[in-house]
């Protein structure tokens, strides 16, 4: 096994290579002077002359040639320098370490929340197949993957405000700091992010499971005279698990990719409104090094899922 | 019975904690409180000035020579005496920066009129200008002019890699001292006991939270989570008249102008624009009411050169009689000639060309793009991000370009010496007007007010005649306000606005 895992890390090397140069390419390729915005601000009020101009290029090293300009960022970013952000003139490891955090507290209580949704809402569906308890799961479902996250998050801060007259508090709120605060700031948008999630494995699930219940080996647990609890949970379950736990690591990347919009509507520090501003500014350090960040993230997941399948198929063996 | 603390927000976040650096309106609103000025807008009077740091100056004759006389009670928060080295050695950074890089907003009005600053004493400082300038006072007074703590910012390189100041040397001897800020949260001032104007300021404190999303913020306000909504963008005439009506027990929406110039640059260097005619034809057709009614929902003004409202320049009224500007049933003349002009142009084959817009004037482009079919331009849309847009205008390479600007100080100038004079870096139009030049210097150089106001209409005119800009409309501007905010009275939003707040306190 952990000769797999170092096999498994090892081919991550030209992968992350890879997206490396993708986005380094594209951030250099897409309109939008990083040094105007230096200049000029965010909302471009500040006035700068064609020298100005010139002087910032040399200055964040953009009048280098492009292959010079990647090798000294990925040596760089390697011994764990990965830049100045061009907007707020901080190290961007460091406001990356400060900021990841939330992020991770969010996606982390979102797949909480989608596995403890959707599996029951699954598991219930394909037991009580064409009955109302059915009929109810699939609209749950077929709701939570229709509604975009960002509008559902826009709906739950209306819907607060509007008929409870509450709202969470502002200011962000460190859970080792005040973790009631944090729970009430970190509770409604991980509630959007997982229930968009939570359809996804309710879906699965359901489907997982009447394939399952159909099996010979199942027929043949009921005729032993198990009891429903047993064949379910021992015999079908663990089964119907294996293309779940893949959709689960697949999630993961939607979870990212809507906490850059949840965290804004939400107002939360984490990296993936670090990510948006970052692009909206063209703060190529930020952008960069965020995009690596999301690529190992999801490797790693994928590494984790493949591991899990060992855990819950004994044929499965690296 | 004065204290409390003020909670705001902002669509953006602060940018650096170093103030030279700090270029947002998100910074100015945040380091406003700090700092304190030589003169500063009347409090709820943003077109006049009074004395801040300095307790009084005098021009010489020839006003090329202006020497302040500074207060001598004002102290830094760390407990130091500001001294006419802290001015002198600000005003010589932003005017000089080292290494000859630009200090955002300070540099941008200084930088263009002052040709040196000198201590003449202990409490004199003497700044000479480049000109005569008739905005100077202005530029000097506009809360970007922060006079700094030589002791703890001289040793400071403004550009060096990441080094920020440490919260004990976010210092100012303004009316706040810093107190917290948290990256993409918030940014938290408390009452500075020392301040110099006794009294005040009459808040205990002031967070801005960094709330990006405008339904969240108006959520936000609704619950009473905060007692202004922000200073800038504001809200639009639905948002206003929605948020008071479901929220209207515990807070105002103020209406005020925005301080803003929305224009079409049409490139006169190349292109289809190069003649006259076809840029004629443009502005008498757009019929800016209709923009009003649609775009800005029926709350919105027109934006020529010089924002409107001053009787020595020109008026609304005297706008809205002149042609292109005035609205129907003297529109349809405007109409009428605008297509006797495109058809002697083109020969009656119409026009085809690119509008290219900023993201955020979408809608803008997509009214005219409607009313100038009447005309016989077709025009194609080209959606550009602010970034990308600006430097391919300012280069030239555009045909036109939709654009927005906001006041930096409040003068004119701010606006005119962004866009219309050779030296403009934001000249999306290419345009070189000689007669043009000659009066902004004029105007500049002149003391009396009326004489300034026979050059600015001269100013208008000739971009009335030349049009190298189309100039459009802009939004009225919405700002809600809880009740329990005392002693506020809305000014017209923009960067250029004293953020001090230290005339406003909340009821308990």
């Amino acid at each position: 096994m952990s000769g797999y895992v170092v096999r498994r890390l090892l081919l991550y090397v030209p992968t992350l290579i890879g997206v490396s140069i993708i986005i380094f390419v594209i951030m250099r390729v897409i309109p939008g002077d990083p040094a105007v915005m230096v200049l000029s601000g965010p909302g471009g009020e500040a006035v700068y002359t064609q020298e100005d101009l010139v002087r910032m290029h040399r200055i964040l090293g953009l009048d280098r040639p492009l292959v010079v300009q990647y090798a000294d960022w990925m040596w760089g970013f390697v011994r764990g320098d990965w830049g100045i952000s061009l907007r707020y003139n901080a190290d961007v490891f460091e406001e990356v370490r400060r900021r990841l955090p939330v992020t991770a507290e969010l996606a982390m209580l979102g797949m909480f929340i989608a596995v403890a949704i959707g599996l029951p809402v699954g598991l219930i569906s394909a037991m009580r197949q064409e009955t109302w308890a059915d009929y109810v799961g699939r609209v749950f479902t077929i709701v939570g993957l229709a509604m975009p996250t960002f509008w559902l998050g826009m709906l739950v801060v209306v819907a607060l405000s509007t008929w409870f007259n509450w709202l969470p508090p502002l200011g962000y709120a460190k859970l080792h700091n005040e973790p009631w605060g944090n729970l009430q700031q970190m509770s409604f948008p991980a509630l959007v992010l997982g229930y968009h999630m939570a359809a996804y494995i309710a879906r699965m699930v359901r489907a997982q499971m009447l394939e399952v219940l159909r099996q010979d080996y199942i027929r043949t647990a009921h005729a032993k005279g198990l009891r429903e609890r047993v064949v379910v949970v021992r015999h079908a379950l663990k089964n119907a698990l294996l293309p779940v736990i893949t959709l689960a690591g697949v999630l993961v990347g939607g979870l990212l990719s809507g906490a850059v919009v949840i965290e804004l509507i939400f107002s939360l520090p984490g990296i993936g409104r670090l990510l948006l501003d970052g692009l909206r500014t063209r703060d190529f350090p930020v952008v960069q090094a965020l995009v690596l960040v999301f690529a190992t993230i999801f490797l790693m997941v994928n590494l984790l899922v493949d591991l899990l399948y060992g855990w819950l198929d004994p044929r499965i063996h690296y | 019975m004065y204290g409390g603390v003020l909670l705001s927000a902002s669509t953006t976040d602060i940018t650096a904690l170093d103030s030279r650096r700090g270029i947002g309106g998100a910074d100015a609103q945040g380091q406003a409180p700090i700092h304190s000025t030589l003169l500063r807008q009347v409090p709820n009077v943003w077109t006049e000035l009074q004395p801040d740091l300095a307790k009084s100056f005098e021009a010489s004759a020839d006003t090329l020579s202006w020497t302040f006389t500074l207060r001598n009670d004002a102290r830094w928060h760390d407990g130091k005496p500001v001294t006419v080295d802290d001015v002198v050695w600000t005003l010589n950074t932003y005017i000089k920066p080292p290494k000859d890089l630009p200090v955002g907003l300070a540099g941008s009005c200084t930088k263009a009129m002052i040709d040196k600053v000198t201590k003449v004493d202990e409490s004199r400082v003497r700044i000479d200008l480049k000109n005569p300038n008739y905005s100077f006072l202005m530029c000097i007074g506009s809360t970007f002019v922060k006079i700094l703590p030589k002791h703890i910012l001289e040793p400071k390189d403004l550009y060096e890699g990441s080094r920020e100041l440490k919260p004990a040397e976010v210092i100012g001897a303004g009316p706040f001292k810093f107190k917290e800020y948290e990256r993409a949260s918030h940014w938290t001032v408390e009452r500075n006991p020392d301040y110099y104007l006794k009294g005040k300021p009459y808040l205990d404190g002031y967070t801005i939270y960094l709330v990006p999303d405008q339904v969240t913020r108006m959520a936000m306000m609704a619950t009473g989570r905060l007692d202004i909504i922000d200073l800038f963008p504001g809200l639009s005439l639905s948002q206003g008249r929605t948020l008071e009506k479901d929220a209207g027990r515990i807070l105002v929406v103020h209406k005020t102008p925005n301080i803003r110039a929305r224009y079409v640059a049409l490139n006169t260097a190349s292109g289809p624009f190069t003649d006259l005619r076809l840029r004629r034809a443009m502005h008498l057709a757009v019929d800016r009411q209709a923009m009003i009614e649609f775009v800005e929902e029926g709350g919105g003004q027109i934006t020529p050169l010089f924002w409107p409202g001053y009787e020595y320049i020109y008026t609304v009224d005297d706008y809205l009689k002149m042609p292109g500007w005035r609205p129907y049933p003297e529109k349809a003349q405007d109409i009428a000639e605008a297509k006797r002009l495109v058809d002697e142009a083109t020969g009656g084959k119409g026009l085809d060309f690119v509008l290219t817009s900023r993201v955020d004037n979408a809608d803008y482009a997509q009214v005219l793009k409607e009313q100038l079919k009447a005309i016989g331009f077709r025009l194609s849309i080209n959606l550009l991000e602010t970034a990308v847009g600006r430097p391919l205008a300012a280069k030239g390479e555009l045909t036109t370009w939709l654009e927005n600007y906001g006041a930096t100080y409040v003068d004119h100038d701010s606006i005119t010496t962004r866009g219309w004079l050779p030296t403009s870096t934001a000249n999306a139009s290419r345009w070189h007007n000689e007669e043009f030049v000659a009066l902004y210097v004029k105007q500049a150089q002149a003391v009396d007010l009326a004489e300034r106001g026979k050059f600015l209409r001269q100013m208008a005119d000739i971009i009335e005649r030349e049009v190298p800009t189309v100039g459009l409309t802009d939004k009225m501007v919405y700002i809600a306000v809880n009740r329990r905010v005392q002693g506020i009275t809305l000014l017209p939003p923009g960067i250029m606005n004293d953020f001090r707040l230290d005339w406003v306190w909340i009821k308990e």
